[in-house]
């Protein structure tokens, strides 16, 4: 809603702020002021100026050099309008001005006669709509002088304010509303506009004395038919969509563009000025709120107008030029034979009037804002009117609203009316009566109050207020205030009366309960520890396109929006990987060498039967299930399902993360968190003291990540076979047989398709699987007082055989004393035979007791040697 | 003294002579070992001299002796002290050759970046901590019903025509528009009192730009005890403000409307671009909205079972990435999901 400081003056002539204080002012009661726009921006170096003299231009034929009276005294400009005459008064920019459309004006020289100035069009001062002939705006009319502000004749010296109505208060969408806002707080009367008030439109057009004071509209009354002297039927059919309409005939009227402070004000407010009918009616809606329609009441057939339901098939060509489609459940003005408006949201381009209407019918009507919210919503429109009507239009200005449009339209383009104001429908509306307790205010705001401070609080902002039973008060709130519905509304309103700066900083109470452990706080020590290894924290968004990951990815499973703005980012990532590969993407291409990103963040799947993505066929638990136990899985998604996934918070023991945490399970959706990084490129090392050659990123740096996030608790890995990921490098991570994640490169085919011109791998874990099984507080010994022996030994061992299993087989065997033994050396080459590959592994002895002898764990050594060698395992 | 004690004597000092004249050219350590297994090894040229002591007269022999300790004392001296110097030379030379430039970089573990909303969460995290306010979160995927209707923002109401909620095709659901949705999540699960902090991610169908992702980040608070009061609110947002944006920050609290609270509150921050005086930011209004608060509105609590006549709390909610942007001068939200290096590399040791 933007709002005309001097409007706001015009109605409450005793606002004596600045624009900035009212502003404030405004903001401290609860109406925004989202922006201070000077209206006379551009005009600073813009005066009124007189040309004194007209001479051709020596060098021009079409152009012309003046002499222009600026007050201060006479100075050269070169004209190319044909219409610049002597004696005219036109706006003179002088150098140095910065016009209101953008151009900076310096003195210069045009064919050899130096200009010192211009002679301003209306489009070069911003103001397109004023008509003008020539190419120069005429200003003589207004009686300045030379030397004076153009701004103010124009209409410009005026502060507009951008307000942010809420919307609970549709009765600060006009310039009264927001008067009578600040009139309860600064004090004065409220001068709303009745018919005798038309002062400042006296001095311009001197066509108030042709109101009809005779034909001032009559209340209402609850007729549902009305016609009589105006010649006009009225029938309402649907009177729950709109209880009460009202009408006026005017006729005579003379169609033309409305004077120019009207022009100027609209256009200042945002509105394109049209003919004098229909600004009038966007007036009435800036000053009252009251929308308000004219119909050319020679295309109304009849005449005759029918307030009915849409009826299905129906169509309108609504003024924006676009054909509308009506149904039952949308409120339409209509004549004997078709559909004329939307009723509370756009006209009729039939039935608008145009320079050639003579006779016009003015509307003003009351329309249910349920209805008026379903129509909007279904025909994707949204109209001041709708806007207004949706929020709730004060029914009971409906009819002064038809009243101000009337003179307002007789006023500007003449004409008289014909017959009384028509009326059809009630204007009851019950005056709500809403108990308040002052008690409760005090209790609830933290002010001091009592019933007095709150009754004369609320006497302020015009509310009745009568003693009710308990030492509670009963609040009558008026038809406008359709925010004042309960206790906490009233009690909103004395706070925001008092001033919500008087409300008393209040200390929480200390709490003595301790904080329970948090999810939150778990995640965060998380992604700390994945920093501390260099994996940069990502937040990619939740949107992607999976065209890139091919037919194979979640097919089935994934989830999408309903209504996308962007086509290819419409569904949501079932992994994060899915988007982190676009962060890698994005670095990749900007020249860095390598990324190493990690995210935690929610990841989506479709579950039980929903075919979200409209591709393969709905997915049943069932079927999930029965493939799961599967090893060569072939459903192509992801390695952790669902179904294998531990219950939430199942598994969780003293150690659970924040109550009321644990995501629900909602119909159709598997939401799940989890942490995931992305490896590409060559993102580790490179400085100076290794020759600034960075190291590639490999599967082993992706496989670390389960490492580091599971410290060390025993997880297995096994190949899988997922079509988006390299087929000789992914498998699934498996915390006691269960499914928590994968690691594995990308296709190569894929990371094509990602345009990522490197080799990515990737890593994703269940976030809670990750946290739930933090360890409890463990016990833990002195280190060994005796040495430790170790023994290096190198195996050859067929390719295929894991290398876990092979390292398990050792750790298992019946060593005594060997405490630890990890792999050093993998080797496959010229020395190795073919299908084979040699495993080095490290061996530790140690005893708690005594020291070890060597020849005690040479003998062990040996054992074992023997041992592998029936199982084809040879030492090299 | 007889001839013979005499020339020995003679011979030892001679001996004296010649040999710290040698080790004056001794060049190394190792020479200077060589002159001591010379001079005073046990074949060593001082040593031999000294076994003439049995030749000479039991009477001369204490004299002469002495004198001869003293030169093997001397010299052997004289020996350790040169070798000290030799030894210091040489490793001053080696120390010099170690030499490093110590300007070039240090080598440093590299410790990943950590995320300007990570930084931002981490902190709210740990400012409502110390107030009392557990943490938690909640799906990204909501029911209408815990997303408006229990919000009091029923099927209708403008606020949800104005959410430009993102739904889910094939299910009734939405993707939350606001982090709103968990104060109800949590109300259902447990009675009062309640002190929960909740970020997480929201959508709405906007179109990027500066100020618009269709992706976001908010934070919830909600409090709900016995006789909290509007007064409570006031200073949980101040002592929030001035933990975030420091100590001197200059704030506004006014009324304003969400329908899940009455009264409802909106909290400003002095503009921290211009300081208060008017600039594009703030669009000339000194003053920059950083969050929208309120009483809870006795509609939710009757949602989730509470007695509003006996519990009372405040909510307010913000968004994250708005915050970041006020603190740190970041010129649009789109930067916080590209996920550019560069950007999070301004970010290291925040």
């Amino acid at each position: 809603m933007r709002v005309s400081y001097r409007w706001l003056r015009e109605l409450l002539p005793a606002l004596e702020l600045s624009p900035g204080d009212t502003a404030e002012r405004l903001t401290r009661l609860g109406v925004l002021v989202d922006e201070i726009e000077r209206a006379d921006r551009g005009f600073e170096r813009v005066l009124v100026g007189r040309v004194e003299r007209v001479d051709p231009h020596p060098r021009a034929d079409r152009l012309k050099v003046c002499a222009v009276a600026d007050g201060a005294g006479v100075r050269t400009v070169v004209c190319g309008a044909p219409v610049v005459k002597p004696g005219a008064i036109y706006p003179l920019a002088l150098p140095g001005a910065q016009l209101p459309n953008g151009v900076s004006l310096e003195a210069s020289e045009i064919r050899g006669v130096r200009s010192e100035g211009m002679l301003c069009s209306a489009p070069e001062l911003g103001l397109p709509h004023l008509g003008e002939a020539g190419g120069i705006l005429e200003l003589t009319a207004a009686g300045a002088g030379p030397g004076d502000a153009v701004a103010p004749i124009l209409g410009l010296d005026d502060a507009v304010f951008v307000l942010d109505v809420p919307a609970n208060r549709p009765d600060w969408e006009s310039h009264v509303g927001v008067a009578r806002e600040l009139a309860a707080a600064v004090g004065g009367d409220l001068r709303i506009p009745e018919p005798e008030t038309l002062a400042w439109l006296d001095e311009r057009e001197g066509s108030a004395a042709r109101l009809s004071r005779g034909g001032a509209a009559s209340e209402p009354a609850g007729d549902r038919d009305a016609a009589g002297e105006a010649g006009v039927r009225i029938v309402v059919e649907d009177a729950d969509g709109c209880p009460l309409y009202t009408a006026r005939v005017i006729e005579g009227v003379r169609m033309g563009p409305s004077p120019l402070a009207v022009r100027q004000r609209l256009w200042m407010l945002g509105v394109r000025p049209l003919l004098n009918v229909v600004d009038a009616t966007n007036w009435v809606l800036l000053e009252l709120g009251t929308p308000t329609h004219a119909f050319d009441l020679a295309r109304i057939a009849g005449p005759e107008i029918r307030v009915r339901r849409g009826v299905p098939g129906e169509t309108l060509v609504t003024l924006d030029g676009r054909t509308r489609r009506l149904d039952p459940a949308i409120t339409v003005i209509a004549d004997p034979e078709r559909a004329v408006a939307v009723g509370g949201v756009m006209g009729g381009v039939e039935t608008e009037v145009s320079e050639t209407s003579s006779a016009v019918l003015l509307e003003a009507a009351f329309f249910d804002p349920a209805r008026i919210r379903g129509a909007a919503a279904r025909l994707e429109m949204r109209t001041e009117a709708s806007h207004r009507f949706a929020r709730g239009v004060d029914r009971t200005a409906v009819p002064r609203g038809l009243r101000r449009a009337t003179e307002l339209v007789l006023a500007w383009a003449g004409g008289r009316t014909r017959g009384p104001a028509l009326s059809v429908g009630t204007l009851d509306a019950p005056p709500a009566t809403v108990r308040l307790r002052p008690a409760r205010a005090a209790a609830l705001t933290g002010l001091d109050l009592d019933a007095a401070a709150v009754g004369s609080a609320l006497a302020e902002t015009g509310l009745e207020v009568d003693p009710a039973p308990g030492g509670a008060l009963a609040v009558r709130v008026p038809p406008h205030r359709y925010d004042l519905a309960r206790e906490e509304d009233l009690i909103e309103e004395v706070a925001r009366r008092v001033g919500y700066d008087r409300v008393p900083s209040t200390r929480l109470p200390a709490r003595d309960e301790p904080l329970p452990r948090e999810r939150a706080a778990a995640a965060a020590a998380l992604a700390g520890r994945l920093r501390g290894a260099g994996f940069d924290e990502a937040y990619t968004t939740t949107f992607f396109d999976p065209e890139p990951f091919g037919p194979g990815f979640f097919p089935g499973r994934l989830l999408e929006q309903a209504n996308p703005l962007a086509q290819d980012a419409r569904h949501l990532r079932p992994t994060l990987v899915a988007t982190l590969a676009g962060a890698a993407r994005h670095n990749l291409r900007r020249g860095a060498a390598g990324v190493a990103f990690f995210e935690i963040g929610h990841v989506f799947e479709a579950a039980s039967g929903v075919d979200a993505g409209g591709r393969a066929g709905p997915v049943g638990r069932a079927d999930d299930r029965g493939r799961t136990g599967d090893r060569g899985r072939t459903d192509g998604g992801s390695p952790t399902r669902g179904d294998t996934l531990p219950p939430r918070d199942a598994a969780a023991p003293a150690d659970t993360p924040a109550r009321g945490d644990a995501l629900p399970a909602l119909p159709g959706v598997r939401e799940r968190r989890a942490v995931a990084a992305l490896l590409a490129g060559s993102p580790f090392g490179g400085d100076w003291s290794e020759g600034g050659k960075p190291r590639p990123a490999d599967f082993w740096d992706a496989k670390g990540v389960v490492e580091l996030a599971l410290r060390g608790r025993p997880v297995a890995f096994r190949p899988s076979d997922l079509p988006w990921l390299h087929p000789g490098q992914q498998a699934t991570v498996l915390e006691h047989g269960r499914p928590i994640g994968f690691v594995a490169r990308l296709h190569p085919r894929v990371e094509r398709a990602l345009d990522l011109d490197a080799a990515a791998f990737v890593v994703e874990l269940d976030l809670d699987a990750v946290l739930t099984a933090a360890p409890a507080a463990r016990r833990v010994s002195a280190p060994p007082a005796f040495p430790r022996v170790e023994r290096d030994v190198a195996l050859l061992a067929p390719a295929e055989r894991p290398a876990a299993e092979l390292l398990e087989r050792i750790r298992t065997a019946d060593l005594a004393a060997l405490v630890d033994v990890r792999i050093f050396d993998v080797y496959r080459g010229a020395q190795v035979p073919g299908g084979m590959r040699s495993l080095a592994f490290r061996l530790v002895f140690q005893r708690p007791d005594r020291t070890l002898t060597e020849a005690e764990v040479d003998g062990a050594l040996e054992g074992l040697l023997a041992d592998l060698a029936r199982e084809g395992v040879t030492r090299r | 003294m007889s001839r013979a004690a005499g020339d020995l004597r003679d011979r030892l000092q001679a001996l004296e002579a010649e040999g710290r004249a040698e080790l004056a050219s001794a060049a190394t350590p190792d020479d200077v070992e060589e002159l001591r297994v010379r001079y005073l090894g046990r074949k060593g040229r001082v040593t031999r001299e000294l076994q003439g002591l049995g030749a000479l007269a039991p009477d001369e022999r204490p004299a002469v002796g002495e004198a001869g300790n003293r030169v093997k004392a001397a010299l052997a001296e004289a020996l350790d002290a040169r070798r000290a110097a030799l030894q210091e030379a040489l490793e001053s030379a080696a120390l010099a050759a170690d030499r490093v430039d110590v300007t070039l970089p240090g080598r440093v573990p590299r410790e990943g970046l950590r995320h300007p909303i990570s930084i931002a969460l981490d902190e709210l995290r740990s400012i409502f901590r110390e107030m009392g306010f557990e943490t938690a979160g909640g799906p990204e995927i909501e029911t209408a019903y815990h997303n408006f209707s229990a919000l009091n923002i029923p099927e209708g109401h403008p606020a949800r025509e104005e959410s430009d909620t993102i739904f889910v095709r094939g299910t009734d659901l939405l993707l939350r528009t606001h982090t709103s949705p968990v104060q109800i999540r949590t109300m259902e699960s447990r009675p009062p009192p309640i002190r929960l902090l909740a970020p997480g991610r929201c959508y709405r169908n906007d179109a990027p730009d500066a100020t618009h992702s269709p992706v976001f980040y908010q934070i919830e608070v909600l409090v709900v005890e016995e006789g909290i009061t509007l007064g409570h609110l006031k200073w949980t947002l101040e002592r929030f403000a001035r933990a975030y944006f420091g100590r001197d920050v200059r704030l506004r609290f006014r009324p304003g409307y969400f329908p899940f609270v009455e009264p409802g509150a909106e909290l400003d921050v002095a503009c921290v671009f211009c300081g208060g005086a008017g600039c594009a930011t703030c669009k000339g209004s000194g003053w920059i909205e950083v969050l929208g608060s309120g009483m809870v509105h006795p509609a939710v609590f009757e949602a989730v079972g509470y007695d509003p006549e006996r519990w009372s709390g405040f909510a307010f909610g913000t968004g994250v990435e708005r915050l970041a942007m006020l603190k740190h001068g970041i010129p649009g939200i789109r930067l916080f999901y590209e996920n550019d290096l560069r950007f999070l590399a301004q970010f290291a040791g925040g």
